[in-house]
């Protein structure tokens, strides 16, 4: 997710450079600077988000002991993910095979 | 005389002018060869398109080849060479050709990777909320730490102030009695919720935006690497 960020971000950037390498009279240049300043303004709301999920991720995985710096998000909601997958299988063998006698 | 011309000059690798020669004979059923490269040039919606981009990309000539091929350009001899040399020839005549199709194929595929990055974002915002505000799956917790406690009762097991969350997923492998089959900690504990605090059940719901948000990064980075 952070490399295909700033994979976009520096490809924004590449076009932004190429723009200035071509005549005002091609049609390169008008097609892509029309490009460049919608994607932008996208990115932007982009960058926002992703502000706003490192906030949050942030939050919730210290709140849980562990750290975000060193936990990814896949191994972070895997966890849990996991766990009520493990429940709803455990579940379904109790709910069809009767209660555990303990 | 013109046939060993031909022949002489090798501009770009072997497989790749067959590559290149099936290329431009697919396009050529749409656009007439000497269209191709002007509409090119002039950003035709027909080039629009990922495939061809990343083609164009690829049998882009390289330094070398531009070197080859510049004598050529608006010389009544290129009419000689081979068909994917004149196609190279009037490649070679579009300024800084590599990387305008790269912010072209950047263009083109721009739309679609927003869209995954977002949704991929918002799943994580998403999960990241939900879990925070978990209140049943806490008190879950608590009582994993309650029942582990007392079943670990007076040994230095026991009293236990809190577990590593990834230790939940540990209690499958905790056995129980021999005589229930299939018995775990997990199978106690799944039937003592169902039983005694059904309400706490309510913790599937609040863990349920964990599954898309642990499918994310995978997927993005694959399209990462790809472009």
């Amino acid at each position: 997710m952070v490399n295909e960020f700033r994979s976009l971000e520096a490809s924004l950037n590449k076009v932004e450079e190429e723009i200035k390498h071509h005549e005002e009279t091609d049609r390169f240049v008008c097609v892509m600077r029309e490009f460049h300043t919608q994607a932008y303004s996208e990115f932007k709301r982009l960058f926002l988000l992703r502000n706003k999920m490192n906030e949050w991720y942030d939050k919730v995985v210290r709140y849980y002991g562990e750290d975000p710096t060193k936990m990814h998000p896949d191994e972070f909601f895997g966890i849990f993910k996991r766990f009520t997958s493990s429940w709803e299988v455990i579940f379904l063998i109790i709910f069809y095979y009767g209660t555990l006698q303990c | 005389m013109s046939i060993i011309r031909e022949k002489e000059i090798k501009q770009t690798k072997a497989h790749l002018v067959i590559l290149l020669d099936i290329f431009i004979t697919s396009i050529a059923r749409k656009i007439p060869f000497n269209d191709i490269v002007p509409r090119i040039k002039y950003m035709d919606a027909f080039f629009d398109d990922e495939q061809i981009l990343n083609n164009l990309i690829r049998f882009a000539p390289t330094t070398e080849e531009v070197e080859k091929l510049k004598p050529y350009v608006g010389s009544e001899q290129r009419f000689e060479l081979s068909i994917p040399d004149q196609f190279c020839v009037q490649l070679v005549d579009i300024k800084r050709f590599k990387e305008r199709a790269e912010c072209m194929l950047f263009r083109t595929t721009f739309r679609d990777r927003y869209h995954q990055l977002h949704k991929q974002m918002t799943a994580v915002f998403d999960a990241s909320l939900s879990l925070h505000n978990a209140k049943e799956f806490t008190q879950l917790l608590h009582l994993i730490l309650l029942l582990g406690n007392y079943l670990n009762g007076n040994t230095y097991r026991g009293g236990a102030f809190g577990i590593r969350i990834a230790s939940i997923n540990k209690l499958v492998d905790t056995k129980g009695a021999p005589t229930s089959a299939g018995s775990t900690f997990l199978h106690f504990l799944v039937d003592t919720v169902e039983r005694y605090f059904p309400d706490m059940l309510n913790f599937l719901e609040e863990l349920e935006e964990c599954g898309e948000a642990c499918k994310g990064m995978y997927v993005s980075d694959v399209i990462a690497i790809a472009s």
